[in-house]
């Protein structure tokens, strides 16, 4: 049976100022694929994930999103998707400092409204006791390390259950036992739920996990 | 309606944020604060100007009662043109409280009592004192007891020096259509005062019996003028009744005196609202230029909420709400803020200074429902036009440029 094509990119352009950082991605992601973009810094790879999610706009060529063209998308169909089908984590995890961790990870579900507290906290339950998180996450992000700041990164961005997790140096700024360690945890999590995975990392150690690697260099995969 | 409702949740999200950074609390804390001063000083020149005119015309309405009749040329008549008039009207003279006096220009006589100061032009009036008491519900007509009896006004009796009991001369003349026209003297005294809170008035009225008037001229029936109540609903012109009125004959309402200066009060205040928007306008480009720094400061926030999947008319309608929130919370301070210029016009008695110039001994500010809601909704609308710059600033760079100059 064939796997489903989650994500699709073809001829992807994205010009900055007059400088071209990405000419002519094509890429296509499966369903359940696990994939780590790698390149030197400036290569382009961050701005491919930025424009996978949606988050920046391409200059030239379509992007398809479970066989929907998305090039003209609205802005509304993006963030719906983001909530629903995309899960994001950034090298800075971006957690609200005002805000404990449960509330944190509760964030798109309160955006999108689609699925309950309830549902959500059931949902993460397993998750939550796998990462040995239950006993912090009423703590506000200053009060966590790194690693486990990252971990409630990692829970609010598969809360809502996506199709595709989108990860942006997830391990940047983690020494290289926590590196393993994230890695390992976004591997799994991803293996269980039937994520769609995508890394973006220049640490030849975490993608030494990844079987699907992509190397982008002067913008071209 | 789902997605409004959602907005309102994250409005408490962005004010704990302020409440909790101490970045974000000064900066809001003034912009509010310079938001509502704006609109307290609006209210309070509007809440002035409205009080003057309130206040004018409530004391001139206490004067002599809400119309005269008069005669064009201040003539003697008859009571009988009066009646005719009700008749036309379709009013029986027991129905309408009026009062039929005789008003004449005069000179107050220093007594041996007020030594050293000079005659007085003053207007006298010789009433009923029980029917002006009905017409203008003031007690002090009640004092009128004997023929002898003299009420001042009370800048007039303050400057006198003058006390209960003393002996007063009044020198007038009956108007020159009256036949028998001639200097009378009016040996009177002084029982009390009258306060019309005018300054105008109570620095030139003398009241006296109309049976006095009576003794000296021997004539029952000298009257030019008569005040009367409205006997008709919402009637303050006067002017419909002009047409129903005997040649010669005139109605005016009880501010017609007035009519220029409450009019150029009413001009003057539409004009000092519109001016006075501009500091309202100033104060709203600081709140505008908070959103600014709000956005500035909080990048990372507003870039994870549209990561999460917040579409931006979802984060404008939120930003929204809490700039409405925000402006309530300035219109409750700018309340506040006008009941402590109230207080302190009240305590330092400010206007009582320049009486001699404004008329009113006192003046109380006075707002009306329209005038708040002129001054919050300007304000308001100024606010709303300011963020709509801002979401439009906001809207026409995709959600990543939120985050390129901190190089994600």
């Amino acid at each position: 049976m064939s796997k489903e094509i989650i994500l699709q990119l073809k001829g992807i352009h994205k010009k900055f100022s007059h400088e071209d950082v990405l000419k002519g991605v094509n890429l296509t992601l499966f369903e359940g694929d696990r994939v780590v973009l790698q390149g030197a810094s400036g290569s382009g790879k961050s701005t491919l994930l930025h424009l996978m999610a949606g988050l920046d706009e391409p200059s030239t060529g379509e992007i398809y999103f479970l066989g929907k063209n998305l090039t003209h998308a609205s802005d509304d169909y993006w963030a719906k998707l983001r909530n629903e089908k995309i899960g994001l984590i950034f090298q800075f995890h971006f957690l609200l400092s005002t805000m404990s961790g449960w509330n944190n990870i509760l964030l798109p579900s309160r955006i999108g409204g689609r699925k309950s507290v309830k549902e959500v906290k059931t949902f993460l339950s397993p998750f939550i006791e796998e990462l040995e998180m239950g006993h912090l996450l009423d703590k506000k992000p200053h009060e966590l390390s790194g690693g486990q700041q990252q971990r409630v990164s990692l829970l609010r961005a598969i809360s809502l259950s996506p199709k595709l997790l989108l990860c942006d140096e997830p391990t940047g700024g983690l020494d290289s036992l926590q590196s393993q360690k994230v890695t390992k945890l976004l591997l799994g999590l991803a293996e269980k739920l039937g994520i769609t995975l995508v890394v973006v990392t220049h640490d030849e150690q975490v993608a030494s996990h990844f079987s699907k690697r992509i190397l982008i260099k002067d913008g071209i995969v | 309606m789902r997605i409004r409702k959602r907005s309102f949740s994250f409005v408490f999200d962005f004010f704990s944020l302020i409440f909790f950074e101490r970045s974000l609390r000064r900066p809001f804390f003034f912009c509010l604060l310079g938001m509502s001063l704006a609109m307290s000083i609006v209210l309070a020149t509007i809440s002035l100007m409205s009080g003057f005119d309130k206040s004018l015309k409530k004391s001139l309405r206490s004067v002599q009662g809400d119309f005269y009749f008069y005669h064009h040329r201040q003539a003697p008549f008859s009571l009988d043109s009066f009646y005719y008039f009700l008749g036309q009207e379709k009013q029986e003279p027991e129905n309408v409280a009026f009062s039929a006096f005789y008003q004449t220009q005069g000179f107050l006589l220093p007594s041996s009592q007020q030594y050293g100061k000079k005659s007085t032009g003053v207007l006298i009036h010789f009433v009923d004192e029980f029917s002006m008491k009905e017409v203008t519900k003031r007690e002090e007509f009640s004092l009128l007891e004997s023929d002898k009896a003299v009420l001042l006004g009370s800048e007039l009796a303050k400057d006198l020096g003058i006390k209960k009991g003393e002996e007063l001369v009044l020198l007038f003349s009956l108007t020159k259509e009256d036949s028998n026209s001639s200097f009378l003297f009016f040996r009177g005294i002084f029982q009390g005062v009258v306060n019309h809170n005018l300054f105008e008035k109570d620095s030139r009225f003398v009241y006296a019996k109309r049976s006095s008037l009576q003794h000296l001229t021997g004539r029952d029936d000298l009257i030019n003028r008569v005040s009367f109540n409205s006997f008709r609903q919402n009637d303050e012109s006067g002017v419909e009744m002009s047409s129903q009125l005997p040649i010669g004959y005139k109605v005016e309402p009880y501010w017609s005196d007035f009519s220029t200066l409450l009019e150029a009060v009413k001009v003057e205040k539409v004009t000092l609202l519109l001016i006075l928007q501009l500091i309202v306008l100033i104060a709203g480009m600081g709140l505008t230029a908070f959103l600014f720094f709000f956005y500035e400061e909080k990048k990372e926030m507003f870039f994870l909420l549209l990561s999460l999947g917040m579409s931006k008319r979802r984060l404008c309608l939120s930003l929204l709400v809490f700039l409405n929130v925000a402006h309530l919370f300035a219109v409750l301070i700018s309340c506040g803020m006008l009941k402590i210029f109230n207080e302190f016009f009240f305590l330092t008695n400010l206007f009582s200074k320049g009486k001699a110039i404004y008329n009113l001994v006192e003046l109380v500010p006075s707002l009306e429902l329209t005038d708040y809601l002129q001054v919050f909704l300007l304000g308001y609308l100024l606010v709303i036009l300011l963020a709509l710059w801002f979401f439009y600033f906001l809207f026409k760079k995709p959600v990543m440029a939120l985050m390129r100059s901190r190089e994600v």
